[in-house]
């Protein structure tokens, strides 16, 4: 626990004197003054620690496993050398520009038609760089398609058609090798694929969906597979079934 | 946070059909906001719980904001 650990250890508060200490509790209190800040930042997911520069715009995130108080340390040193390479891509050097783009996508600073334009005025990317950056984008585009997914919904038939709806769209992104590079929304990207493949009996999105998941995800996905495994084969019965006949 | 994000996608997809919310119980959820107000890492040194406010302390300050996200409701 964060809470537990890193915020009530006794070298927190001479770190908090280095830094503006500012706690955001969601509440689902309604009408409640920037009761949505956390999802407007970004945020997927409870503890979330970010830096932020005075004007509120997050220039680091906390990575899990820095949750001690030189991590917190460390987050703030390296949002402030986020804020100088951000001024310098913000001059026009293209190298900072390249160095800056896919970690103010990650940071959430492009929305998918700002980071396109963005992309398209860069020059001479290096190809490891450019494969980070499309997997990123591939990740906003993906965002996108999940927007309607993204808000409290009461029926639980409304969501299975919202995922159905998303998998589809998804898995042409698949065809057109858009994916994810980010490991979470790459588990989501595949799992999606695999929930409209069923729906639509689609054999082969099932197939690669449910391949790609074992292969790279296995264990984190287990109880996924396992559940989804036995749907992939029955179909695949069915078909050699009808083609015999 | 990677982990627990992938919990919320894990919760979120594989849970039988998706996520459903129960609707909130506005008392019990202001309750649940005080009580989480009183917790003791909160008394070690001074946190600010008004977004703007800390904006404007950061730049009367010069320093940058420290932001920890969490949430009073349990799921």
């Amino acid at each position: 626990m964060l809470e537990s650990g890193a915020l009530s250890d006794d070298g927190f508060p001479e770190f908090g004197k280095e830094v503006v200490l500012f706690i955001h509790i969601t509440t689902q209190i309604e009408g409640r003054k920037d009761e949505k800040l956390f999802s407007e930042i970004g945020g997927t997911g409870f503890p979330h620690v970010v830096a932020m520069n005075p004007a509120g715009k997050v220039i680091g995130e906390l990575h899990w496993e820095k949750r001690t108080v030189d991590g917190c340390r460390e987050l703030m040193k390296d949002g402030k050398a986020f804020t100088e390479l951000m001024a310098k891509a913000e001059k026009g050097d293209n190298g900072a520009r390249i160095e800056y783009f896919p970690k103010a996508l990650k940071l959430g600073h492009f929305k998918l038609a700002e980071a396109k334009t963005y992309y398209a005025g860069l020059k001479n990317v290096p190809a490891e760089a450019k494969k980070e950056i499309d997997g990123l984008l591939a990740g906003l585009e993906m965002k996108d398609i999940l927007a309607p997914l993204s808000r409290p919904i009461m029926d639980r038939a409304k969501v299975k058609e919202l995922q159905v709806a998303a998998g589809r769209k998804l898995w042409e992104m698949e065809q057109g090798s858009r994916v994810p590079g980010e490991e979470d929304d790459a588990i989501t990207f595949y799992a999606l694929i695999v929930i409209a493949a069923e729906e639509d009996k689609n054999l082969p999105a099932f197939e690669r969906g449910l391949s790609v998941l074992k292969d790279r995800f296995g264990s984190k996905v287990k109880r996924f597979i396992d559940q989804k495994q036995p749907v992939l084969d029955k179909l695949k019965e069915e078909k050699e079934e009808k083609k015999d006949k | 946070m990677t982990p627990l994000r992938s919990a919320a996608i894990a919760l979120a997809l594989f849970a039988a059909s998706g996520d459903v919310l129960a609707q909130a119980d506005q008392e019990q959820m202001k309750k649940n906001l005080e009580k989480k107000l009183e917790s003791e890492f909160l008394k070690k040194t001074t946190w600010t719980t008004d977004f703007d406010e800390a904006k404007a302390a950061a730049k009367k300050q010069g320093k940058n904001i420290f932001a920890y996200f969490t949430r009073s409701y349990a799921r």
